[in-house]
């Protein structure tokens, strides 16, 4: 899931909330890094993952997801669980 | 709300001003603001800024500022003819009614309650590391150590005067919020809201609660003034659906 290939769900999410083709979603693009991604988008990123990976993010979690990396870990851990 | 502490008028203009003892304890030096600047000729606008600087010298004002429309340029023009250096820029924003807000997922929603005593020093620490617009944040003839001092005093300021909400989730205070309602409850002024640069990524939430919460009031309208250096927030009030109702620069002089 490291890759932003077009069956990664993850850069999926990314590329269709901040409006960025997919080959940009790199793990290490960051919150804030780039003005498509504020407080705005990162509401909208959070309720994507949920709703792609029927999961619930804590907000210790969404506030931890400062990268596109750190997203895939945190979605990664709830698949995990779930 | 503006209390003057200087008025003068000619024919067709008048000038308004007032003491900003809040400044002056920050800045260490007199300050003043012009609170309006009414006329119809640039010959007007500079008797009236005469009189007003007249005024300020005798009562120990070093720094006098005030902010004029943007599309006002006999206003400007007799402001930098008579020395005034233009250093910010702001923006006026309104809405009407809190309808058709973007929704905010339930586990990303924020408490905003009374700050107390005990959240001082982290609003304050927040003030003093996470906010960078203001008049006196971006204006470089003001030290910066003593215009973060001034926002610093700002939010114990909105503490005693009972304005100040401290934003949190759980045991964790993650910015602030203050406002202040017209007599009759309609209308609010949005004076300041913010994040800690941490939890930056919950502005949109903080400013949704702010709202929904004077929603709840029966509020029906609310208006602010933002730095237009500050594109994250006015991109921010973009997508909360503000009318943008003025531009307005501000200009001051070291008397």
């Amino acid at each position: 899931m490291n890759g932003a290939a077009g069956n990664d769900k993850v850069a999926v999410a990314f590329s269709n909330v901040l409006g960025i083709p997919i080959e940009q979603v790199t793990d290490d693009l960051r919150y804030g890094s780039t003005p498509k991604w504020d407080s705005i988008a990162h509401m909208a990123v959070v309720a994507a993952l949920e709703e792609q990976f029927s999961i619930m993010i804590d907000m210790d979690d969404v506030i931890d997801m400062s990268t596109v990396g750190k997203a895939r870990e945190i979605v990664r851990k709830y698949a995990a669980t779930a | 709300m503006t209390c003057e502490d200087f008025g003068f008028e000619v024919i067709d203009g008048c000038v308004g001003a007032r003491l900003t003892p809040w400044d002056r304890r920050a800045l260490g030096f007199g300050t003043a603001e012009i609170t309006r600047l009414e006329a119809e000729t640039v010959d007007d606008a500079l008797l009236l800024l005469r009189e007003t600087e007249t005024w300020a010298q005798v009562q120990g004002v070093r720094y006098l500022f005030g902010r004029v429309p943007a599309d006002a340029g006999h206003l400007r023009s007799a402001l930098s003819r008579s020395g005034y250096a233009m250093t910010e820029c702001s923006l006026a924003l309104s809405r009407e009614g809190f309808e058709d807000l973007p929704k905010v997922p339930g586990r990303m929603r924020l408490e905003l309650r009374p700050a107390d005593r005990n959240d001082l020093p982290t609003l304050q620490a927040i003030a003093r590391d996470d906010f960078h617009h203001g008049r006196f944040l971006e204006d470089p003839g003001i030290d910066h150590a003593a215009a973060v001092r001034r926002s610093i005093n700002w939010v114990a300021d909105l503490l005693d005067q009972g304005l100040l909400q401290t934003a949190a989730y759980g045991n964790q205070i993650v910015g602030f919020h203050a406002e202040r309602l017209s007599d009759d409850g309609t209308h609010a002024r949005l004076i300041l809201t913010g994040t800690a640069h941490r939890y930056a990524m919950l502005s949109m939430p903080l400013w949704l609660r702010a709202l929904e919460r004077l929603a709840a009031r029966h509020a029906s309208c609310c208006s602010t003034l933002v730095s237009a250096a500050n594109v994250g927030v006015i991109n921010l009030y973009a997508r909360l659906g503000f009318h943008y109702d003025s531009t307005q620069f501000g200009y001051r002089k070291f008397l």
